[in-house]
């Protein structure tokens, strides 16, 4: 992709799975530079999750590496690893009950001493990130009574405050509805221009288009297929995954290319 | 076995008192004692009820001067509004802890004047003059002060060990004794009255087999290769059915004309066995894993996430979660060996403390401590004032607690809503 440059993430061969007969995901080779943006598509069940999770060193591969820095992530400590790679899970139930900005703190854990409380600097960031995923007016509000998307910016705020250069994203689109899915497509396109690499899985093969970064198709038998967006994704490969009639249609009025579903019903409906 | 006698002997010592006039005036003082002790605790709990509307309001007192501070063109510091509206709570309930002290050392059977009992608390830093007889020194230092420390003591462990035990396993009906500290300290304690120990053996027994029953909880979830904290909890109710099967046991074996109500004595809980001796180990055992809790009370904070969020903000979660655990559970065993299994603390402080200062366990835990050590205090006191026979302190806590827990989930539904 950059020629000799040092990839700041990258995945050679990597395999695993949670049984010994039947791997999640095998073969997956991927390189990523500063400001990259990877979209992983695939169907419920094929390993999006478990591959994010293996980057976050949480299960050990089977064979393969994943180096961050041109250096394995078997290497690095807990610690170090978490001012590498920030978290971002998927949206789930919310049990505690910490105010916007104790949850933001979290974030800063990586740079907070064992047995230190956030001092005023981290206050400070914490404030900035609230302000730069435009929340701060729900600093001193309960998590538990966020909405969805606000929950969403929550999380990014905080793998905002690791100060980590790569943020891995688990369906950040999940369970928002559509204005919200947008707003957080359009703030994940800006944090890549401002250098930090994203990784992020998704259901909606729109997404990838308009990220339009690299996108990562990964099939139900672990086969992921790597490139350029405009390269990977087509209607065949699309309508594969899916197992659904998909079509990609360049449309006019918005000057890219859209993916729409087919026909949802097997006959024309009768006109009645 | 020896305890009841113990504390016989030291009442009865204070109640053979030399001088007359004193013990004339000790019955009236009883009478009105008892009066200040029910206002007190009435007043105690509208003083937890209402502190959090106080709060508001002082709340917004504080966010009126930094305004017109900034307008006069001061700056202050705003970062950290909500530490230092919990700073003030802190400064508050520790005058309550030492308000309560004065008042505990000098209420009882045997009356000391507060101006006496602190010149008597003096004289032992300070040369004085001796205005006080020797056996009012001698109910002060020997008698009630070591029973002060032992009730404050196990009121903030107890409630310190809650409230990490409800972070560490995410839910806020968690009490300590979740993986089986006190019911295996109440068949360490029971074995040693059937083997008629001494009062300190008891202790020791109680304590060890207490440490040993959260150890096989522990154990159990590692055989399993399984450390989550469904594993743990269950486990936990495992080796306390266990252990409550292994009480009926020994309680079956048990003398009914003296060994049963030993047991059963312990079993309510109860201080009137403290001595300066009996405190000793427990206490340094105490000051250090409670210190360890506050040292970490930041980091408990992460363990609210899910495993691998934590995990991914560079948090080892088996070693904090074991520090955590451990901490608690040495605190616990040692209130349990001091002072017997007293409930419902653990639950119920650590919810008043989340209704005052939030949910952040930088200001929640050590406000925590103090509340619960301000609470037990009380409860104590009351319990040895209240009748001519001592009540059991858990039976109090337990009628105290159970309508000041209803408020509470009055009060949080509100909040909600």
């Amino acid at each position: 992709m950059k020629g000799e440059v040092i990839p700041i993430l990258s995945v050679k061969n990597a395999a695993f799975g949670y049984q010994k007969s039947s791997p999640v995901f095998q073969n997956i080779n991927l390189s990523l530079f500063n400001g990259d943006i990877l979209t992983i598509l695939g169907p419920n069940g094929a390993g999006k999750s478990t591959l994010l999770n293996c980057m976050i060193n949480m299960f050990p591969l089977w064979s393969g590496e994943i180096n961050v820095n041109g250096k394995n992530i078997r290497s690095y400590s807990v610690e170090e690893l978490a001012l590498e790679i920030a978290y971002v899970p998927q949206i789930h139930m919310i049990t505690h009950r910490f105010t916007v900005r104790d949850y933001v703190m979290m974030g800063r854990a990586p740079h907070i001493g064992q047995i230190r409380t956030p001092s005023n600097e981290d206050f400070a960031q914490v404030d900035e990130a609230l302000e730069q995923m435009n929340i701060q007016h729900l600093s001193q509000k309960s998590c538990i009574n966020l909405s969805g998307g606000e929950r969403q910016q929550a999380q990014i705020a905080r793998a905002l405050v690791q100060e980590a250069k790569i943020i891995l994203m688990d369906e950040p689109t999940n369970h928002l509805d559509y204005g919200n899915q947008l707003r957080i497509l359009s703030r994940i396109a800006q944090l890549a221009e401002a250098g930090i690499t994203i990784i992020l899985t998704t259901h909606v093969p729109d997404h990838a288009i308009l990220l339009d970064g690299y996108t990562g198709i990964l099939y139900p038998g672990g086969e992921m297929e790597v490139g350029p967006t405009h390269e990977v994704v087509d209607a065949d490969s699309l309508g594969n995954l899916y197992g659904t009639d998909m079509h990609l249609v360049y449309i006019d009025e918005v000057g890219r290319t859209a993916c729409v579903a087919g026909n949802i019903r097997q006959k024309p409906p009768a006109l009645h | 076995m020896d305890i009841q006698p113990l504390s016989e002997s030291l009442q009865g010592r204070a109640s053979k008192l030399p001088d007359p006039p004193c013990l004339k005036r000790k019955r009236q003082q009883i009478n009105s004692d008892r009066c200040a002790d029910w206002c007190l605790l009435s007043i105690f709990e509208l003083l937890c009820m209402n502190i959090h509307g106080s709060f508001c309001f002082y709340d917004q007192l504080l966010f009126k001067v930094i305004k017109r501070s900034r307008k006069a063109g001061i700056n202050i510091k705003t970062n950290n509004r909500a530490y230092l509206k919990n700073r003030f709570l802190f400064f508050l309930l520790a005058i309550m802890l030492i308000i309560l002290i004065g008042v505990s050392l000098s209420c009882g059977r045997y009356h000391v004047p507060i101006a006496q009992m602190v010149r008597i608390l003096l004289s032992n830093i300070i040369k004085l003059e001796e205005t006080w007889t020797e056996s009012m020194y001698n109910v002060v230092m020997v008698i009630r002060l070591p029973r002060v420390v032992a009730a404050a003591l196990v009121g903030a462990a107890l409630a310190l060990s809650g409230t990490s035990y409800q972070s560490v396993f995410h839910n806020p009906l968690v009490s300590p004794d979740l993986l089986g500290v006190s019911s295996g300290a109440g068949v360490g304690a029971s074995i040693a009255i059937l083997l008629h120990a001494s009062s300190w053996v008891i202790q020791a027994a109680a304590f060890i087999v207490g440490i040993i029953a959260v150890s096989f909880a522990i154990c159990i979830a590692r055989l399993l290769r399984n450390q989550t904290n469904l594993i743990l909890v269950l486990s936990g109710v495992i080796v306390s059915g266990f252990m409550s099967a292994m009480q009926g046991m020994l309680k079956y074996m048990a003398d009914t004309d003296t060994e049963l109500p030993s047991i059963v004595y312990w079993l309510m809980g109860s201080f009137s066995a403290v001595k300066w001796s009996s405190i000793a180990i427990p206490f340094f055992i105490m000051i250090i894993a409670g210190t360890v809790l506050l040292l970490f009370r930041w980091r408990i904070n992460l363990l609210s996430l899910s495993d691998a969020e934590t995990r991914s903000l560079g948090v080892n979660v088996s070693k904090l979660r074991g520090t955590a655990i451990i901490c608690s559970t040495l605190l616990t065993a040692c209130a349990v060996c001091l002072g017997g299994t007293i409930s419902w603390i653990g639950l119920i402080i650590p919810h008043l403390s989340r209704l005052l200062v939030g949910e952040d366990n930088q200001s929640l835990m050590p406000v925590s401590a103090l509340l619960g050590a301000s609470f037990l205090l009380l409860v104590d006191t009351f319990a040895r004032n209240v009748s001519a026979t001592e009540i059991p302190i858990s039976v109090l806590t337990g009628l105290i607690s159970t309508p000041i827990f209803v408020i509470i989930l009055l009060k949080k539904r509100t909040v909600v809503k």
